[in-house]
């Protein structure tokens, strides 16, 4: 277990009065807090700072840290003086910081209350956070994901441990980008009960298709002749392939739905195929000549528009 | 064989009751009735769309981490709301670039 300065991780004196100690913090926060933060590793920054706060705004917790003197340094090898739970571990009040995990180094001094809830959910574990991404066929059909998660507990004597669980979770049909499911009582133990954990969706990108909601997009590449004289195009959705209708004289850009077609839901999504024009290559004299042809018979220009609006 | 966890998939289809939105957030129910009363929370009888836990949860993360009130919560909540929409939009036209 390792000494944290605590004064050195708020950036303030040992000498800080109560207003700057708060006045510290509140900078830091709107610098870190993980919901409002871009800097690199706010969340893990942001604990420190939480732990830190939790033990210098409460005077007697602050009272007994400073009674361990100053010769401490940051990361130096550390064990509570042999009659420290006598003299501080009854430094207590309600904890700002319920439900995150703090360091071994504050469980040691101030015991394990600051991974619980506090009001009348005093005594639950911390919940937990993890993050996973599925394919997009995943979520389109659903199914069952293995999770490797470590989630830390207090062994029989009290310290912190990191355990490394397997769970196996359903993936619901039809979950989107940037959903939350909770998995009740899968969190911390705590003597009240285990909290819960909340698993972060991300859905991966796809090769063919984008998601936007429920709504799928996919462009079709067509040739010219197929845009002009219309065809019947073999479009693949996530259920299977379906036969799509390419009306005469489409342009690239255009959307053509498949009502329904897209993530499961209530309603269910849509897919939108987009047409794409791709011109063939001159490679060949034979392609030179069938281009000059049309743009003799044609009398086409895409640019009409622009001589009568200027 | 190892159990299949089902988890409660925090959308607009899932309900959650007052209690269980407080004991998710952890948040007293007069929490939760000032964040209602805030507009954070749409008002409901007892039957909350199972998106508002996690709209909680930020509310009262963002009220313990600010050491701040639930008024300035819900401004800070309004804005990020804000922030996520435009990142949605962004992460959409850029993937319509690519």
């Amino acid at each position: 277990m390792h000494y944290r300065d605590y004064y050195q991780i708020m950036g303030i004196e040992r000498t800080a009065s109560a207003e700057d100690i708060k006045r510290a913090y509140r900078k830091l926060a709107r610098r870190y807090h993980p919901d409002v933060s871009k800097e690199p590793k706010a969340e893990e920054r942001f604990k420190e700072i939480g732990e830190a706060y939790e033990v210098l705004r409460d005077p007697e917790k602050r009272a007994a840290y400073d009674r361990l003197g100053s010769q401490w340094q940051p990361d130096q090898d550390f064990t509570p003086p042999p009659d420290w739970q006598q003299t501080a571990h009854g430094a207590g009040g309600a904890h700002v910081f319920h439900g995150e995990g703090f360091s071994d180094f504050f469980e040691s001094l101030f015991g394990g209350g600051g991974r619980a809830a506090g009001g009348h959910h005093a005594s639950r574990g911390a919940d937990e956070v993890a993050h996973i991404t599925v394919t997009l066929e995943e979520a389109f059909h659903g199914g069952t994901r293995a999770l490797r998660l470590t989630i830390p507990r207090h062994d029989a004597k009290g310290h912190l441990v990191s355990e490394t669980r397997t769970l196996n979770v359903r993936i619901p049909k039809g979950i989107q980008q940037g959903q939350q499911i909770r998995l009740a009582g899968q969190g911390s133990p705590g003597p009240g009960g285990p909290g819960d954990l909340y698993l972060d969706v991300a859905i991966a990108p796809h090769a063919l298709y984008r998601a936007d909601g429920r709504d799928l997009y996919l462009t079709a590449p067509v040739t010219p002749w197929e845009a002009a004289l219309g065809t019947r195009l073999k479009v693949p959705t996530l259920a299977g392939t379906v036969e799509l209708r390419l009306p005469e004289n489409s342009q690239s850009g255009q959307k053509l739905r498949l009502k329904g077609r897209g993530m499961p839901g209530n309603p269910a999504g849509d897919q939108y195929v987009v047409i794409e024009i791709i011109n063939p290559k001159v490679e060949s004299e034979h392609a030179r000549t069938l281009y000059q042809t049309m743009a003799h018979d044609l009398a086409f220009n895409p640019r009409a528009h622009w001589e009568t609006a200027a | 064989m190892t159990d299949i966890l089902e988890g409660l998939l925090l959308d607009e289809s899932g309900v959650v009751t007052h209690a269980e939105l407080c004991g998710s957030a952890r948040v007293t129910p007069a929490e939760l009735d000032a964040l209602i009363a805030l507009g954070v929370v749409p008002a409901h009888a007892d039957r909350y769309p199972a998106v508002c836990v996690g709209l909680v949860r930020r509310a009262a993360r963002l009220k313990r981490g600010l050491d701040t009130d639930w008024e300035l919560v819900a401004v800070i909540m309004d804005l990020l709301h804000e922030i996520d929409d435009l990142h949605r939009e962004v992460r959409g036209l850029k993937a319509r670039l690519r």
